[in-house]
Parts: structure tokens; sequence; C-alpha cells
């Protein structure tokens, strides 16, 4: 067991090494494509609790919680609704490009998109599954910045492949390699939504951000004459990137959860 | 005596009587009147709510025939320079003179637009591109919140429950949310120009701004469109106008089938291999949609025209009874005198159908005060029902052959409720009618 400890630490600071040494000499296409593999799990299952709070301005809170099980190398992921009751037993299930919402309600899965708002919150259906921004954006710009005390390089990015939902972004990238802030943009140029990850877990040599704040740009309310805007965080818990059965990955399994 | 000779003296026996006994006709009178009021008030408001329905229709889908372009894995309606030109050529070959022409551009579905202000979020069903200064007279007619304000190609009109949802008011500004063809989001900032009163189904979640900007933020070229709407001067002939237009168009541009409801465009839809083809609808195609809507409204119709029929037979069949008891004794001394049973039956038929006649014609000057009424009320508050209305008021259609119906069924049950007692009257024994015996 100690060997292992040793032997993860070590791998982690090479890894650290490995990440923060370049960043000086690689390419921003580069950066982009390491800012990716980072936030994917091409070699193992990936599992999480997911805690959305969900704030709307004069509104109140609402809170979802949400198991996430990741498959990277099949490009499938399946989530499930624990809370709030009401929405239990709810489900998402992607196999290759199409997204299934279940529904214990009716029994019947409809076909959904990566595009549509996740449970009424400011995160998409995209949002939980891997990154690959190098693969669907073309680098227009990049210029060093300082977010807070991380010395971060800026992306302005252009959708190179059809039907990417915000066709401009800036990604903020940390010395690590690491996806700090997005802004998303429509093509006219307007923000639509920030998000922000300000910190990650680091387990088996891999990263997994432990917050992401959604902020929408255009959904909000004016509370005492301040606007205020809405807002979706997401905390994820129990990370583990343990092998899953074969069997989570189907409707069976959305169906079985409700029995 | 002839019964050429014998009618005239009839009618005049009867008119007579008519006119004695008016007070005991009196009810019956009035019930008629009022019944066949109630049948004209509800038919001529349902042919005018149908009128509305086709004019809401109409406007909507830009026309009386629309041609509308569609694309193969593609949920927007598109059509190019080259399928314009052809749909203009087309027309103009065949001689299709309108009253008016509409060059529009939509983005419709489940959830192809939203517009935000403040904050505040509205989701949006009908994003409709369209040429202000081509389509002044169709947005002169339209009911507002207030005066509209001037119109260019940063403006926009909303309706009025979106403007509500909101908290938007004229001269504000709002983003407009939209997908580009490529499913991209895209946005542009707009200044509202007019708030609309339409909450209908065709209208709720609807808002207009310039062609020209929406082509620019979904990716068309300019002077792209989703549908070209030829409005006819007059309703008669639009089959054979839209199948000479079909003709002349296949021989330039891909065309769809002819098709005759929303069913029937939707399998048309799926088969389209590749490319744009241009489907030539009516309104029928689309209304395939509200034929529900009409149908609910002819069934309440039926049981509305049921009840009133059965009212006024049941009223005819107890005011004619009383009325020939109390007649028992004259009955019998007409027959004493001479006349034949079949005259005395008439004498008693031309007095009720004089009577019912007067009565109808009563009922439906009863009918036109009743809609002269309820066309000066504004229905506007009662949720969808824009679509039925013209103006925001409700409004009555006297079509002829309706109110021959109306006559004719009226008259039917009439006949039916006073045929038994008056036969049974006159077949009566002479001593027993002379002495007042019961019908």
């Amino acid at each position: 067991m100690k060997l292992i400890k040793i032997y993860s630490k070590i791998t982690a600071l090479l890894l650290l090494l490995f990440l923060t040494l370049p960043l000086w000499g690689i390419s921003d296409a580069d950066l982009l494509r390491q800012a990716d593999n980072i936030a994917s799990y091409m070699d193992a299952d990936f599992s999480a609790e997911y805690t959305i709070i969900q704030e709307k301005p004069g509104q109140g809170r609402t809170k979802t919680v949400a198991g996430v099980f990741r498959r990277d190398t099949k490009e499938t992921y399946v989530i499930v609704i624990m809370e709030p009751a009401i929405n239990k037993g709810q489900g998402y299930l992607k196999q290759g490009k199409t997204l299934w919402f279940y529904d214990p309600g009716s029994r019947r899965f409809n076909s959904s998109s990566s595009q549509e708002r996740f449970q009424n919150t400011n995160a998409r259906n995209s949002d939980f599954t891997r990154s690959t921004l190098a693969q669907d954006y073309r680098i227009s710009s990049g210029a060093d910045a300082v977010l807070g005390s991380l010395k971060c390089r800026v992306l302005s990015l252009e959708a190179s492949s059809t039907g990417m939902t915000y066709p401009k972004m800036k990604v903020w990238i940390s010395e690590e390699g690491l996806v700090r802030k997005t802004e998303d943009y429509s093509l006219s140029g307007q923000l639509l939504r920030t998000s922000a990850i300000t910190d990650y877990w680091f387990i088996g040599g891999r990263y997994v951000p432990k917050q992401i704040l959604f902020v929408d740009a255009l959904r909000g309310a004016s509370i005492n004459g301040t606007f205020i805007n809405e807002r979706t965080q997401i905390t994820i818990t129990k990370p583990s990137f343990r092998k899953l059965a074969d069997s989570i990955f189907s409707k069976t399994f959305l169906e079985s959860v409700n029995r | 005596m002839t019964a050429r000779m014998k009618l005239p003296v009839l009618l005049s026996v009867s008119f007579k009587y008519l006119w004695s006994y008016r007070r005991r006709y009196l009810f019956l009178f009035l019930t008629l009147a009022f019944s066949f009021g109630v049948v004209t008030v509800i038919s001529s408001l349902k042919d005018g709510m149908e009128e509305g329905l086709y004019f809401s229709a109409q406007s909507h889908y830009a026309g009386d025939i629309v041609a509308d372009g569609r694309e193969s894995g593609s949920s927007t309606d598109h059509l190019t320079e080259t399928e314009m030109t052809a749909i203009f050529a087309a027309a103009e070959a065949v001689n299709i003179t309108t009253s008016s022409l509409a060059i529009r551009t939509t983005r419709s579905g489940r959830r192809e637009g939203a517009i935000y202000f403040n904050g505040n979020e509205a989701a949006l069903k009908y994003v409709v591109g369209v040429d202000w200064e081509r389509e002044k007279s169709y947005f002169s007619k339209l009911l507002y919140t207030g005066e509209p304000g001037f119109t260019d190609d940063q403006s926009i009109l909303l309706s009025a429950p979106i403007a509500q949802e909101l908290g938007a008011r004229q001269g504000d500004s709002v983003v407009l949310e939209t997908l580009t063809t490529l499913g991209e989001k895209n946005t542009g900032n707009f200044v509202v120009a007019g708030i609309v009163e339409d909450s209908s189904f065709f209208g709720y979640y609807k808002v207009y701004v310039s062609r020209l900007t929406l082509n620019r933020l979904i990716g068309f070229n300019d002077g792209d469109c989703s549908l070209i709407g030829f409005f006819l001067p007059s309703r008669s002939g639009i089959k054979e106008k839209r199948e000479a237009l079909h003709r002349e168009l296949s021989s330039r541009i891909t065309t769809g089938p002819l098709v005759y409801d929303r069913d029937g465009f939707d399998e048309a839809y799926r088969q389209i291999e590749s490319g744009i083809v241009t489907f030539l609808l009516t309104l029928p195609v689309y209304l395939s949609e509200a034929a529900q809507v009409m149908d609910a409204i002819d069934l309440a119709f039926l049981v509305l025209f049921s009840m009133m029929l059965a009212i006024i037979m049941v009223s005819a069949a107890v005011t004619s009874r009383l009325i020939l008891h109390e007649r028992i004794r004259e009955t019998g001394t007409m027959r004493a005198i001479g006349f034949y049973e079949a005259d005395v039956r008439l004498i008693f038929k031309l007095e009720i159908f004089t009577m019912a006649l007067f009565s109808m014609i009563a009922g439906f000057f009863l009918a036109l005060l009743i809609n002269v009424i309820l066309s000066g009320t504004s229905f506007t508050w009662v949720p969808g029902f824009e679509v039925f209305l013209q103006n925001g008021r409700l409004s009555a259609r006297y079509l002829p052959g309706t109110i021959v119906v109306n006559i004719a069924a009226v008259g039917c049950m009439l006949g039916l409720a006073i045929w038994g007692p008056i036969f049974r009257n006159s077949r009566n024994p002479l001593p027993e009618m002379l002495s007042g015996g019961a019908l």
C-alpha cells in the first residue's frame, strides 16, 4: 500500500512537471488538446456523485443530486437522478450521438439533445461528457492572462464542426493544463454563459473538477436594483475510476433503478 | 269549388282566426321567436367564428396559396433565390392575380428561439421574419396594446402574453436567441416596436422581426425566405389555381406532390431525399391542425341547436293542443256547415305556419340585436379566443344556406309537433265536437 501511495505521488509530481514545463514551449493547439486529454478519461471508467444547486434570483434554490457514470472510450454516459424525490429515477443515457431521457412516470424513453438544459439548470447535457474542444473548435487567438492567482492562457475559439451549441468560446487554461474558466458566446458574439472550475480533485493521476459554477449571462433578476444572474453550482463528490459493469450503460439499467 | 278558388278563402279565414286568437298564440309566438333567434345567433356566430379562424390562419400562414420550401434533414423551411424566381415566374405564367403577397422567413418548432429581457426568458414557437413595408396593410390590421411604433431592421413585435411574461414594454431592448440552420446559437438585440394582442394558438409564442435580420441570424442569404404566400382576391377557384401553379412550377423546379392535409404533408416531407423541394399548400392543409377545435365548435352548435328544436317541438305541441281543445266546438260548427276535414286541417296549419313565419322574422331581428351586442363586446380576455375573432370582435355571418336550413329545421319540428293534434281534432265525431268533447 505504502509503495502504491509513493508511486502515485511520484506520478502526480511527474505529471505536474510534464504539464507545467511545456506551457511556455507548446503551441496553443497542443495546450487545448492537453486540456481535453486531462478532462477525458480514456483509460478508465468514471463515476461520481454530482450535487447541483440551481439558484434563481428571487425564486430561491433547488437541489438536484445525481449519480454520473462515464465511459469515455465508448462516448457513453449514464446519469441517474436521486434527488429531489419528484424527479427520482429519471435518467439520461448517451449512446454515441443519441441521448435518451428516461421518465419513470411514463416508463418511456424520449430522445433528447445534448444542447438542452440539464434538469432546467444552467448546465447543458453536453457538460457531462468528455471535453472535445480541440476537435470541435479552431483557435482564433491566444493571450496570456492572470485569473486570480493563476497564470493562464486565454484561447479564443470558433466552431470548426457544425452543430456546436456555442459557436464561439473563450477558454482559460492554467499552467497545469487545466481548464479554469470558459465563456460561451453566440455567433454574433453575445456572451451567453460563463463557467468556472475553481478546484480539482487529483485521484489516481487524473484530475476531476471539484466544483463547477455556471453563470447565465441572459437569465436572472433585478433584486433591489442590482441585476443578479441565474447560476448553477455543481459539486462533485465520491469520484472513482473503478471499472463499471457494462450493464450500467444500457436502458435496462435505468429501468431497473426504479424497480 | 276548385282548390284554386278555395285556397284564398281558406287563407283569409285562417288569418282572421289567427288575429282573433292572437292572445292564445302569443306564448307560442314568443317561444318560436326566441328559439329561432337563438338558433340564428348560434349558427351565424359559428359561421363567423369559422371565418375568423380562416382569416387568422390566412394571416398566420401568409396567404391562400403558400409556396413552402422544405429541405432534407433541415427543420427550417427554405427557399433560395432560384426557387423564388421560379415561383414568381410560374405565378405570372398561369396568371395568378393577388391582392397581396407575403415573403417570410420563419423559424417554427418546439423551441426554436427564446427572448430575454431583464433576466426573464420566454420560449418562442414562431419567429417570423417579414418585410415590414410589403406587409404594411397586414400589420395595420393587427390589434396592439397602445400605438405601435416605427419598424425597421432592429424592431421586434411581441405578442401580448410574451411581453407580459418578460415584463417588457414598447421601447424596451430585448435579446432574441435563435438557432442557425447549423444548430448554433445566435442572438440579436431588438427594440420592441409594438405589442400585439394575440393569445391564440397561432400568436401566443410568436414574434415578428425583419426578414433580412432573421435571415442573417439563422444563416440564410439576405434575399432568401421560407415561404411565399399569395393572398387571392376571392376564395373561389383556389384549388384550380393551385393545380395550375403546381403544373407550371413542376416544369421549373423540384416540387412536392399536392397534399390535402397535414398528415399527407408530413409524409411527403419525410420522402425528400435531397435538396429543396417546394410544396404548394392551401389553408385546409394547415387547418387540419385546427380540425379538432372546429369539430368541438360543431358539436357544441349541434347540442344547442337540438335543444332549441326540442323546445320548439314541445312548446308547439302543448300550445296547439290547448288551442285546438278550446276551439273544438268551433271546429264542429265548421264541419257542420260543410267544411271538409282536410279544409279544417289546412286552416289550422295555415294559422300556425303564418304565425311561425312572423315569429321567425321577429326571431331574426332578435338575433341581429343579440349579435350587435355581442360584436360590441370584447372577448380578447378569453384565453386563446382571438383566433375566432375579427378585429378583436365576434363577427356573425348570415349565410343564406344556413338560414334556409334553420327555417326548414324549425318548420319541420313545428309540422311534426302540430300534425298529430290537428289530425285528431279534425277526425273527431261531429256530435262529440259540438258538445265540446275531448280532443
